[in-house]
């Protein structure tokens, strides 16, 4: 029972990461990640990016709240683990899980913000502002080589090792042997 | 289930309340659902007109409201008035068995019932302030608040620790949508924040206390806790972790910080369900809890603990300079107070604590009102600033003199019996706290006279052209007052 929930762990964070980075990278400029802090960043995917929704999902996902996958196995691994520690143990894996929510939902907080996105977009922008911020120029900006590669490098770097390293499921399986 | 409830002959003397209470319940949950697949297959596109929506979702919820005021009033005058002394009485007594007992099948007694009450009425008030006193007005906003009257039947009538709590849970889903929908304040953003991070606090604690519960025993049903013997230890520890969870939300003394910063940066309509609802709803869930797990120990430290609540509340309420941080402590203060006769009186005789529920989410309603208009024609919220209403604004002068005398509990009023009723309990217990108790009530008094003449009679120096109140505006506020004469009158029956 509990390889397979650790399984289960496994297989949806994959594919929640995986949605996630195919979206942001296949559907905005690559220039734009490595410069931009989160919010704004965030500001410029609900202003030109039609899957805004669907990546505040996603992240939301991650939280490991309610209404999520997540909650609903970590619940499970909780319902086995608690009851075995001592309460020190206990307090730690509190903070773990408390400090995981804090850090995914941290892009949610960006409401009413009155960033100058246009200012600062205008630096990157290296075309006429009649194409800027059109299907065209996202197209253009988003499909090259370069770009798919570096969505696999980091695809996979997070997916596959991120996996083993992400703190409170490395706690778990911790906690088990 | 509904069928034999319209097919059998109704027979008052032999009247089967387990069948009638869970037909109210299925026949409401059904009708909800029903009301948001309507909702979605036909009032998605802005093609039909407002108006049949408006009628379409105020019918649904007049009957659903209507359902419950009679299951109310059949429970109140059928149910067996006979005091109970322990949890299993309790659940004997109201308890019922059905094909879905997992998921509904705790009590149906009548602070339940106020509980759902309590969330419809403070609900349809928040929905007609948010959406600019034009009901049902956004698509999405009226499936959020038909959603979230199903979280909260959920909430209160499982049998499973764990539904229970993640309907409970599910109840600030609609709450951070509304912040984010509603507010526009560059503040929110820090509110938001706060809101989040203290309320995951409290969801943790409390979910690894069910983990541990569960992990022990097996179950989380409330019927088989009950069987199992709980050591002194593990229920002190289990009850204080469920109480710091709950104390978060409620919020006690010093976890009261995201209240006061949300009730500042939040618009009114929101306001008024937080303070008339939210709160309250955690309060219910602490008391469901506190039947399991509550000991002798934890109900003199819990007690001492809201006891120095109420004094750190009360007093600062003298220092605040905000309307609307003054009124956020007013709420923390009149909490624990709500809490303080859970504990002392127990499920023994709730009648008190549903009063004083219903009369605090009134009042708030009523209080948040008031400082909206304010604060339209002001354009501020500062104590300093805001003066002098009595002359320039004299038919709302009418309006705060009544909500001088319902907030300051002046005799004839819910306040001054619930007052009484706690006063009459310490004296048998402790003449000390009762002497404490009387200071506290007497200072939040004095601070609330303070606050209220200082905002009839102060004088500002400025010759401010403020209009008055319109015909609407007092119409809702008819209202409120309407509601809290009709609950006089129930004072008087349950007397």
């Amino acid at each position: 029972m509990v390889i397979s929930l650790i399984h289960m762990y496994i297989i949806f964070y994959t594919l929640n990461l995986f949605i996630f980075y195919l979206i942001i990278f296949l559907t905005t400029p690559l220039i734009l990640l490595w410069r931009t802090p989160i919010n704004v960043y965030l500001i410029f995917l609900k202003k030109y990016n039609k899957f805004y929704n669907l990546i505040l999902l996603l992240l939301f996902n991650l939280t490991g709240l309610p209404p999520t996958v997540f909650f609903f196995i970590k619940v499970n691994l909780l319902f086995d683990l608690v009851y075995r520690l001592n309460f020190f143990n206990i307090l730690f894996l509190f903070f773990v899980f408390f400090s995981s929510a804090i850090y995914y939902l941290q892009p949610l907080y960006n409401k009413n913000s009155d960033y100058d996105l246009t200012s600062y977009l205008n630096k990157y922008i290296f075309c006429s502002k009649n194409v800027a911020f059109t299907n065209y120029f996202f197209y253009k900006t988003s499909w090259n080589l370069f770009n798919v590669i570096y969505f696999t490098i980091i695809f996979l770097f997070f997916s596959y090792f991120s996996v083993f390293f992400f703190f409170d499921f490395y706690c778990i399986v911790k906690s088990f042997s | 289930m509904f069928l034999k409830i319209f097919t059998s002959p109704l027979n008052f003397n032999n009247l089967d309340l387990n069948t009638l209470n869970f037909s109210i319940i299925n026949c409401c949950i059904l009708l909800i659902l029903v009301n948001i697949v309507i909702n979605i297959l036909f009032f998605r596109k802005k093609v039909y007109k407002n108006q049949i929506r408006l009628w379409c979702n105020s019918l649904f919820y007049i009957s659903i409201l209507c359902l419950f005021f009679f299951k109310f009033f059949i429970n109140l005058f059928f149910l067996n008035k006979t005091p109970v002394s322990s949890f299993s009485g309790y659940f004997l007594k109201y308890s019922y068995t059905n094909s879905w007992d997992f998921v509904i099948g705790l009590n149906s007694g009548l602070l339940s019932d106020s509980v759902v009450l309590l969330g419809l009425v403070i609900g349809w008030y928040c929905q007609f302030l948010l959406n600019n006193k034009k009901l049902f007005n956004s698509f999405t906003d009226h499936n959020v608040f038909f959603i979230f009257i199903l979280c909260i039947i959920f909430m209160v009538y499982t049998t499973n620790l764990l539904i229970m709590f993640i309907s409970f849970e599910f109840l600030f889903f609609p709450t951070i949508y509304y912040i984010f929908r509603h507010t526009y304040s560059k503040k929110s953003n820090k509110a938001l924040k706060f809101l989040i991070i203290w309320t995951l606090l409290g969801t943790f604690i409390v979910l690894f206390n069910l983990s541990y519960i569960f992990g022990c025993y097996g179950t989380l049903d409330f019927k088989q806790l009950n069987v199992f013997k709980f050591t002194t230890e593990e229920s002190l520890y289990i009850y204080m972790g469920f109480f710091l969870g709950f104390a978060v939300k409620i919020p006690l003394t010093p976890f009261q910080y995201w209240l006061l910063k949300i009730h500042v940066e939040v618009p009114t309509g929101f306001s008024l369900f937080l303070s008339g609802f939210l709160v309250k709803a955690a309060i219910y869930c602490l008391s469901i809890v506190g039947l399991l797990f509550q000991t002798k120990i934890t109900r003199v430290i819990v007690i001492c603990w809201i006891i120095i609540s109420l004094f750190i509340a009360t007093v600062s309420l003298f220092i605040q300079t905000d309307i609307k941080r003054l009124i956020a402590w007013a709420t923390v203060q009149e909490m624990t107070t709500i809490l303080l006769l859970l504990f002392i009186k127990g499920f023994d005789d709730c009648t008190s604590i549903i009063l004083f529920m219903f009369f605090h989410g009134l009042v708030s309603v009523y209080m948040f009102f008031i400082i909206d208009i304010i604060e339209r024609r002001f354009s501020t919220r500062q104590t300093s600033l805001v003066v002098g209403i009595a002359s320039t604004m004299p038919k709302l002068k009418k309006y705060i003199f009544i909500l001088i005398i319902l907030s300051s509990g002046f005799p004839l009023t819910v306040k001054f019996w619930v007052e009484w009723e706690l006063f009459s309990i310490f004296l048998n217990i402790s003449p000390l706290i009762l002497f404490t108790l009387i200071i506290i009530y007497l200072l939040s008094i004095v601070a609330v006279c303070k606050f209220f003449f200082n905002l009839l009679y102060g004088f500002s120096g400025q010759n401010a052209c403020i209009v008055d109140l319109t015909f609407g505006e007092s119409r809702l506020l008819n209202s409120l007052l309407f509601l809290l004469f009709l609950l006089f009158f129930f004072l008087g029956y349950l007397y």
